[in-house]
C-alpha cells in the first residue's frame, strides 16, 4: 500500500481512537457510577473496591491532588454544572458541599437510609449528608513540649503551621473561626510569617522535623504519621469554654448531583456511604474517622470526641469569602 | 498537515475559544497572595537557578564538545534522557538523602535549618535537572566550531583569560541559556510544592482551584505569558537551523568530568533512590498500582505518537525550499515552545474549559482532553526534534536539491536522522507523559483506575516513600533502557531495522532500485569508514576512494580494505576528485591546494603540478583527472576559472578548454571527465549547467546532453561520470539522488534509485567508477560505497 498522507492519517487515527478505547473501554458500560472524591485516594480506592465487589456496580471516580484538594473538585463541579459528569460528590469536608447544595448542583437524595440520617449532620432537603468526620488538631512532638504544658484553646497557638487557609479543611476551620472574630483576628494576626504550608501533612511533618512547635491539621494527618513510627501528637483545644465549644469536628459529606446521569445508581452508593459498614472500614482506616452510629461508636470508644463544636456550617459558608480574605491580609501582610 | 492538525486541535482552538467565549459566571473565591512578592521570588529563583545551570552545564557542555564522535552521542543521549525524569523526581531523590533519623538530618534539625534545607534542597533539584539543558547546548553549538578551543591552546593563555574570553563569545549563548531555564523553573509548580515554596505557577493553580480565571489575578497570567514568549524567542534565536559544517577536527577529552557532575547532581541521587525501592515494601507498586501504570502507558503511547507526528511536520517545513513554510515552521516551534513555558495550570484550564464547551461524551470521559494538553506540555520535543533533525547541512543540500514528493520519499530521504529524531521524541515524550503530575491532576477524566502519577504526587504529600521511590525506579529504569536503544539506534543497529521494516512494509516504491548491491563502509574515522567520501576511482586491482577527512584508502575489488594513507592538511579542505592512471598510478585532484598530485601504487609521491592562479598550467579548484589514449591528461576545474586544461603526462601545460559561462562553449563547476577510448571524445559533467558536455579531443563543443530537471529525460548537477560501455555513459546526480544512463547520441536510456539510506539507494552520490564487476558508486551523504554488477548486462 502506497504511504500517501491520506494514508497516515487514517493510520494515527485508527491508533489514536485504539488507544483512547482500550484507555477507557470499562467506563462505556452503562453501570458505571461517576463520582468526584476528595478523600484520600488509598481510603477511596477500597471502599470503591468493596463497593463493587457488594453490588457489581463499577466506579468510575475523579480524585484530587493533596493541595487543592476538595476546592478544586467543588469549582470543577460548579463549572460542569449545566452537563454534569459525575453522579456523586464524596467530600472530605463540608463547607464546599454547603455551596454546591446552595448553588443547586446537588440535588435531593431520599431512601430509607437518607431519610432516617441525624439532621445534624444532613442538609434540611436531603441534599448531602455528613458522616465520619475527623477533628481539627493541633500536631505536638511529645519529646519537646508536654502535654499539660499546651495552650488550652485554640486562640493561643499564634505559634503554629496551617496548611493554605484557601483550601480543604483549613478553609473550613477558618470559615468557622469567622464566629468568634475578635479572638481569630488576633490569632492570625500575631501568627509568625510565614505560617502556610503545602498541605495538613507538610505542616505534621513540619513538626516532625522540628521547624514548628505546633501545627493546625487533621486528626488522620497526625493518625499517618503516628503510624510512621514519627515522634508525634495530638490535641484539641477548645474554642470556648462552654458546652458545645470543644475542637472542630469535620465530617466527610456526600450528595447526589442535580440532572446526573446515573441517579439509581447514586442513590445505592449514598446508602453505602452511609451504612455501618463503611463508617467501620473509615474508622479503621489509618484516617481513622469517628463513627456517627452508635453502634459502631461504641466498638471504637477511643475515637469519640466529648463535647465537640457546636457550629452553624451554614453561617461559616455565608461569611467565607469574607473571612478568608481577613486571614489572608493578616497572614500575608 | 498532520502537525498542523494537530497544532489546531492542542492550542489554537483552546485559545480561539478562550478569547471568544465569555467567562464563567461562577462566583470564584481566589484571595491573592501577595503578587509582588510572589513574581519576585519566582524571578530570584528562576534567575538563580538559570544561572547556576548554566554555569555548570557551560563548563560541562565545553568538555562535551570535544569529546570523541560516539563518546558525544552517548553523554548526549544521556542528558537528554535525564530530562525526561520529572524534576520533582530529582527534588524528591535529593530530599532522601537525609531521611529522618540520618545524621544529617539530625544536624539539621538541631540547628533549625530544615526549612533553609528543603529551599537547598530544591535548589540542587533545579539545578540537578536542568544542567543538561545548558550543557547541550554548549557542546552542541562548540561541536560546530571549536575554533575558540583550538586558539586557546595555541596561545597558552591562562586559565582565567580563557574563561574571559569564552564568556565574551559566548555571551549570547549564555544569556539564552540562563533565560530559558529561568522559564522552565518559572513555569514549574509540583517541585516547589514540595519545597513549600509559594511561586507564580503555584498562584496561578490556586485561582483555577478557586475558580476564577486568569484575569483574577492579572499579573501573574502577565507575568507567565511574558516569560514564556521572550524564552521561546529567546530559544529559537540561539537555535536557529544552522548552516555550520559539522565537526573538522579530531577531539580527544576526558569523559570523568561530565560523568562525575552528572553523577554528582542528577544520576546518583535519582539511581540511589530507586535502587532503594527494591528493599522493603518498594515492589508493592506493582500489586497495588498494575491498572493505573497500564492507563499511564497507554496515555503515554497515544501522547508520544502524536508528538513524534511533530517531527514528521517541523522537519519538512524546516527543510522546505520555501521560505513561507520556513517561517511557518520557526512560527510553529516558537508556540510549542511557548506551550511549554506556560504554567500547567493554566494549559490545564484552557484546554479543559474549551473541550468542555463542546459538550461531547467521548471528550468528558475518556483521557482524550488530558492527552491533548500533555501533547501541548510536551509538543515541543518533537517541534524541536524536527527543527534538529533539519539543521542537517547534507539534509539541507539534498531536499533543496531533490525535495521529494510523497511521505514515503520524504521519509526514505530524511533517514536516519529522521528515525533517530523519531525515536528520541517517542522516549523522551513518552517519559515525560508518565511522570507528569500537574496536567494530569486537573485533567484525570473519571475511570476506574487512574494514571499513576496522580497516585506519586499524592504519596510525596502523604510521605509515602516506597511508592514514591518505586515509581521512581519505573521512571529511571524506562529513561535508562530508552537512552541505550538511542545509543545503538545511532549505530544504526536494533530499533533502526525494526523500524525500517515497519516503514517499509507500508510503503510501494515507485522508484527502481539498482541490482544486488554490496555496501562497503559507514561513517567513521577509523580504516574501512568514511567521513563523506567523494573522490574515487578503480583499476583492474583495487578501489581507490578519498573522503573528507583527508584519507586515502583503497579497497579490493570485493570491498575488503586494503590500505589508508593520511593525505595532509590544506587547510581549508580535500580532495574532491582521483583518477588512477594504466601503470596504477594515483592522480590527485588537490583541489584546496590548487595541484595536481601523483602517487605511486605503494603512496610515495612521483609528481606534483599547477598552483594557484588563472594562468595556463594554474588551478584554482582542480575537481577531476582523466587520461587520452594519446598521453594526455585532461583536468577540469572551477572557483573561476571553469575550464579543462591539457597537460601532458610530466606536468607541462598544453592547453585548456572552455571558460566560465552558461552558453554552449561554457562550463559551471565542471565537476568530473571521462575520455570515450574508441573516439577520444571528452564527456564533462557541467554540473552547475546540469548537463553534459561532448567534446572532441581539441575542445570543439560535440553535442550538449540533457536539460536542468528531475524529469527521465532531465538532470540536476550531474558529477561523477564514467563510460560504461561503447554506447553508453553512466552519470550520478548530487541532486536527484540517481545513476542516470545515456546513450552516446545523449538518449536517456535508464534510471536507478531516489534518495535515501538502505541499500540501493543514494545521498547526494559524488562519483562513480568502474570495476571488472560492475561499478562503484560513492555515496556520499551516506558515508558508504556502494558496488553494484554491471547493470548494462544484468537487466
Amino acid at each position: 500500500m502506497k504511504m500517501t498522507p491520506k494514508v497516515l492519517i487514517k493510520y494515527v487515527t485508527v491508533l489514536f481512537i485504539g488507544c483512547i478505547c482500550s484507555c477507557s473501554a470499562n467506563d462505556e458500560e452503562a453501570s458505571v457510577l461517576t463520582v468526584y472524591v476528595s478523600a484520600d485516594e488509598h481510603i477511596a480506592r477500597e471502599i470503591f473496591l468493596s463497593f463493587t465487589e457488594k453490588t457489581g456496580i463499577e466506579v468510575a471516580w475523579v480524585g484530587d491532588s493533596e493541595l487543592s484538594k476538595n476546592t478544586g473538585l467543588v469549582h470543577r463541579l460548579l463549572r460542569e454544572q449545566n452537563r454534569p459528569i459525575a453522579d456523586v460528590f464524596w467530600s472530605s469536608e463540608i463547607l464546599g458541599t454547603i455551596r454546591l447544595a446552595n448553588e443547586g448542583v446537588l440535588t435531593q437524595c431520599s431512601t430509607d437510609t437518607t431519610n432516617r440520617w441525624p439532621t445534624d449532620y444532613c442538609d434540611k432537603d436531603l441534599r448531602w449528608f455528613g458522616f465520619s468526620p475527623r477533628a481539627r488538631v493541633i500536631a505536638y512532638d511529645p519529646q519537646v513540649i508536654l502535654e499539660e504544658d499546651l495552650p488550652q484553646t485554640w486562640w493561643e497557638y499564634s505559634d503554629a503551621v496551617i496548611a493554605d487557609p484557601r483550601f480543604g479543611t483549613t478553609s473550613t476551620h477558618v470559615a468557622v473561626m469567622s464566629q468568634f472574630p475578635e479572638q481569630s483576628a488576633a490569632l492570625f494576626g500575631s501568627m509568625k510569617k510565614p505560617p502556610m504550608l503545602g498541605g495538613n501533612a507538610a505542616t505534621v511533618q513540619a513538626v516532625i522535623d522540628g521547624v514548628a512547635l505546633y501545627a493546625m491539621t487533621d486528626s488522620d494527618d497526625v493518625y499517618a504519621a503516628i503510624e510512621r513510627g514519627e515522634s508525634i501528637a495530638m490535641f484539641m483545644p477548645r474554642h470556648h469554654d462552654e458546652e458545645g465549644g470543644g475542637t472542630l469536628l469535620i465530617p466527610n459529606t456526600i450528595g447526589m448531583v442535580h440532572e446526573c446521569q446515573h441517579p439509581t445508581l447514586g442513590e445505592k452508593f449514598i446508602d453505602y456511604m452511609l451504612s455501618e459498614e463503611v463508617a467501620k472500614i473509615l474508622a479503621l482506616s489509618p484516617s481513622h474517622n469517628t463513627p456517627l452510629q452508635p453502634e459502631v461508636a461504641s466498638q471504637f470508644p477511643e475515637l469519640v470526641i466529648e463535647d465537640p463544636l457546636h457550629v452553624d456550617f451554614y453561617d461559616a459558608q455565608s461569611e467565607y469569602n469574607k473571612q478568608l480574605t481577613i486571614v489572608m491580609d493578616a497572614l500575608t501582610q | 498537515m498532520i502537525g498542523i492538525l494537530i497544532a489546531v486541535v492542542v492550542f489554537v482552538f483552546p485559545i480561539t475559544m478562550m478569547l471568544f467565549y465569555s467567562e464563567s459566571d461562577i462566583q470564584h473565591q481566589y484571595v491573592p497572595h501577595e503578587n509582588g512578592v510572589v513574581i519576585l521570588r519566582t524571578l530570584l529563583w528562576s534567575l538563580g537557578v538559570g544561572l547556576c545551570s548554566t554555569l555548570i552545564g557551560w563548563a560541562v557542555g565545553l568538555k562535551i564538545a570535544l569529546l570523541r564522535k560516539s563518546t558525544f552521542a552517548i553523554i548526549i543521549v544521556i542528558l537528554f534522557m535525564t530530562l525526561a525524569i520529572p524534576s520533582y523526581a530529582v527534588y524528591y531523590a535529593w530530599w532522601q538523602a537525609w531521611p529522618t533519623g540520618s545524621w544529617l538530618h539530625h544536624f539539621i534539625v538541631q540547628n533549625r535549618l530544615l526549612l533553609f534545607a528543603m529551599k537547598v534542597c530544591a535548589f540542587l533539584a533545579f539545578v540537578g535537572w536542568a544542567w543538561p539543558i545548558p550543557a547541550c547546548i554548549a557542546a552542541l553549538s562548540n561541536r560546530r566550531d571549536n575554533g575558540l578551543a583550538l586558539l586557546k591552546n595555541l596561545d597558552g593563555s591562562s586559565l582565567y583569560q580563557g574563561f574571559c574570553t569564552r564568556v565574551r563569545a559566548e555571551k549570547k549563548l549564555l544569556f539564552a541559556s540562563v533565560i530559558i531555564v529561568g522559564a522552565i523553573t518559572a513555569s514549574n509548580t509540583t517541585c516547589f510544592d514540595l519545597a513549600q515554596i509559594s511561586t507564580v505557577g503555584n498562584e496561578l493553580r490556586a485561582v483555577v482551584a478557586s475558580g476564577g480565571s486568569y484575569s483574577s489575578a492579572p499579573w501573574l497570567s502577565f507575568f507567565s505569558v511574558l516569560v514564556a514568549i521572550i524564552a521561546s524567542f529567546i530559544f529559537l534565536r540561539c537555535t536557529a537551523v544552522s548552516q555550520h559544517q559539522s565537526e573538522i577536527f579530531k577531539h580527544k577529552q576526558s569523559i570523568l568530568p561530565v560523568v562525575i557532575v552528572w553523577i554528582l547532581l542528577t544520576g546518583g541521587p535519582l539511581f540511589l533512590s530507586a535502587i532503594l525501592s527494591l528493599g522493603g515494601d518498594g515492589l508493592q507498586l506493582w500489586s497495588q498500582y498494575s491498572n493505573d501504570l497500564t492507563l499511564s502507558g497507554s496515555i503515554g503511547i497515544v501522547v508520544a505518537l502524536l508528538t513524534s507526528l511533530l517531527v514528521l511536520t517541523s522537519m519538512s517545513m524546516h527543510l522546505s525550499s520555501s521560505a513561507c513554510f520556513n517561517y511557518l515552521a520557526n512560527c510553529f516551534d516558537f508556540f510549542w515552545i511557548l506551550l511549554a513555558c506556560l504554567p500547567a495550570s493554566m494549559l490545564a484550564s484552557i484546554i479543559g474549559d474549551a473541550w468542555h464547551l463542546v459538550q461531547l461524551e467521548v471528550v468528558d470521559r475518556t483521557p482524550v482532553v488530558l492527552i491533548l494538553a500533555q501533547v501541548a506540555k510536551i509538543g515541543f520535543i518533537g517541534s524541536l526534534a524536527g527543527r534538529w533533525a533539519a539543521s542537517n547541512q547534507k539534509l539541507q543540500t539534498l531536499f533543496r536539491l531533490d525535495a521529494p514528493k510523497t511521505i514515503s520519499t520524504f521519509i526514505r530521504a530524511a533517514n536516519p536522522r529522521l528515525l533517530q529524531a523519531i525515536c528520541a521524541t517517542l522516549a523522551i515524550s513518552f517519559a515525560m507523559s508518565i511522570g507528569e503530575t500537574a496536567l494530569t491532576s486537573e485533567l484525570a477524566p473519571p475511570t476506574s483506575s487512574h494514571p499513576i502519577s496522580i497516585a506519586l504526587l499524592n504519596a510525596m504529600h502523604y510521605q509515602r516513600p516506597q511508592i514514591v521511590t518505586s515509581m521512581l525506579f519505573v521512571l529511571v529504569a524506562f529513561v535508562a533502557i530508552s537512552g541505550v536503544m538511542l545509543i545503538f539506534i545511532n549505530k544504526k543497529l536494533v530499533v533502526t531495522t525494526i523500524l525500517m521494516c515497519a516503514l517499509v512494509s507500508c510503503t510501494q516504491y515507485e522508484e527502481v532500485k539498482p541490482p544486488v548491491t554490496t555496501v562497503i563502509g559507514s561513517a567513521g574515522h577509523s580504516d574501512g569508514h568514511f567521513m563523506t567520501p567523494r573522490a574515487i576511482d578503480s583499476d583492474e586491482s583495487c578501489i581507490v576512494v578519498i573522503d573528507k577527512s583527508g584519507r586515502l584508502q583503497r579497497f579490493s575489488l570485493d570491498g575488503t580494505f586494503l590500505s589508508s594513507w593520511e593525505l595532509s592538511l590544506s587547510g581549508t579542505g580535500f580532495p574532491t576528485g582521483v583518477s588512477i592512471d594504466e601503470k596504477g598510478n594515483i592522480w590527485i585532484a588537490d583541489t584546496h591546494q590548487h595541484r595536481i598530485l601523483v602517487l605511486q601504487p605503494d603512496g610515495t609521491e612521483l609528481l606534483s603540478f599547477g598552483e594557484y592562479g588563472t594562468e595556463d598550467g594554474q588551478f584554482l579548484y582542480p575537481t577531476d583527472i582523466a587520461f587520452s589514449a594519446e598521453n594526455l591528461v585532461y583536468v577540469t576545474e572551477y572557483g573561476g576559472n571553469d575550464r579543462i586544461s591539457v597537460f601532458k603526462t610530466d606536468g607541462t601545460f598544453v592547453y585548456s578548454i572552455g571558460h566560465h559561462g552558461v552558453d554552449r562553449n561554457g562550463f559551471r563547476r565542471p565537476q568530473s571527465i571521462a575520455v570515450d577510448p574508441i573516439t577520444g571524445h571528452l564527456f564533462v559533467t557541467d554540473s552547475g549547467n546540469h548537463r553534459i558536455v561532448v567534446l572532441s579531443p581539441k575542445g570543439e563543443v560535440i553535442r550538449l546532453i540533457s536539460e536542468m530537471g528531475r524529469e527521465n529525460a532531465q538532470m540536476l548537477y550531474p558529477y561523477g561520470i564514467l563510460i560504461d560501455s561503447p554506447n553508453s555513459i553512466l552519470v550520478c546526480e548530487f541532486g536527484t539522488n540517481r545513476l542516470h544512463r545515456f546513450s552516446m547520441d545523449g538518449e536517456s536510456v535508464q534510471l536507478w534509485g531516489s534518495a535515501g539510506s538502505e541499500i540501493g539507494y543514494f545521498r547526494t552520490p559524488w562519483g562513480i567508477a568502474k570495476t571488472p564487476n560492475g561499478i562503484v558508486v560513492a555515496d556520499t551523504g551516506n558515508n558508504r560505497l556502494q558496488l553494484l554488477p554491471d547493470m548494462m548486462t544484468k537487466q
